[in-house]
């Protein structure tokens, strides 16, 4: 199973984790509503073999259950592939914990101005992901660069 | 009396995506809040929006047991939860006509609730209202005089963290 993370104020962010996990039992996608049972959710993110953190607006901070259950799943050893937008405050953080699990955080930044280079960033990202075949993160990822950019250059932004 | 609450689609693949993985307790939560914030005590879905909703050939049986866990839920509450007939062609395809953005499902609901909401008390009717996300419909049914009252999820649920990006 691969984890879904979204930031709990990032509505975009969300809605993007909840079409790419929509029919799929291999996704599980973070909730972050008031109510949700924190022993299921922990008991999940164990089961995970890897996640990705997605973030789409750069005024939103990594609030403390996002925060938990990203050092949650790096303490296990588990990776996480972070994509935010460049100059986030999400993403200054981010940074901060890739010094302390330097080979388990994978940041991906993105040019929220440049939507095409989230097809780089990624395709990029893929050619070391692919290497990793435990991981298998590939058809997420395109999915999930796909809604992406689909966002980035839509008029609602 | 019953107050009905009308479901669009996007309203119940929403609930899916999010209560798919999660615990009965946490659907059954939302569901009492939804339907406390609307003051409803009956959630109807136009037959269209079932359709739509079950459309996908992937994972269908499991849309339709999530339909039958939201019935179960709904009912141990004494919530009547039904699938209601489907409006006219004509009433469904001159609506369509009139506001191009609509998509069948809207449509469906839209006539169905002004229907319901002409109907006299004493058909057991005290009030109908559409709980829907999308904004071209929000944005149109604004500026009409409807009979009924139009709820936006977001402005219902954004206080339990249950927000919705507004993309079709």
């Amino acid at each position: 199973m691969i984890a879904l993370i979204f930031p709990r104020n990032d509505i975009e962010a969300s809605d993007i984790a909840l079409k790419a996990g929509l029919d799929s039992d291999e996704i599980y996608v973070v909730p972050k509503y008031m109510f949700r049972e924190e022993e299921v959710v922990f008991s999940r993110l164990n089961k995970s073999r890897a996640a990705i953190l997605l973030t789409t607006d750069p005024m939103v901070e990594l609030d403390d259950d996002t925060r938990r259950e990203i050092v949650y799943l790096l303490e296990r050893g588990k990776p996480v592939y972070a994509i935010f937008p460049k100059n986030s405050s999400a993403g200054t953080e981010l940074e901060a914990l890739k010094g302390k699990f330097g080979n388990l955080l994978y940041p991906v930044p993105y040019d929220a101005e440049d939507p095409q280079s989230i097809l780089d960033k990624v395709k990029k990202e893929l050619e070391n992901v692919s290497t990793k075949k435990e991981t298998n993160l590939t058809p997420l990822l395109l999915i999930i660069a796909g809604l992406l950019l689909l966002y980035l250059l839509s008029d609602n932004r | 009396m019953k107050e009905i609450l009308l479901l669009d689609n996007n309203i119940l693949v929403y609930l899916y995506s999010t209560f798919k993985n999660g615990s009965n307790r946490e659907l059954k939560i939302t569901l009492e809040y939804v339907l406390k914030r609307a003051r409803a005590n009956a959630v109807w879905v136009p037959s269209s929006v079932i359709s739509e909703f079950l459309s996908v050939r992937k994972n269908r049986d499991k849309r339709e047991s999530f339909l039958q866990k939201v019935e179960t839920i709904l009912k141990q509450k004494g919530i009547d939860f039904k699938e209601c007939l489907e409006q006219s062609e004509t009433s469904i395809k001159s609506l369509m006509e009139e506001f191009e953005n609509i998509d069948r499902g809207e449509a469906d609901a839209h006539t169905q609730a002004t229907a319901l909401a002409s109907m006299e008390k004493k058909s057991g009717i005290l009030g109908v209202k559409f709980l829907t996300n999308d904004r071209g419909y929000l944005h149109w049914v604004s500026k009409q005089s409807t009979n009924f009252e139009v709820l936006d999820w977001n402005d219902i649920c954004k206080y339990i963290g249950l927000n919705m990006g507004c993309r079709k």
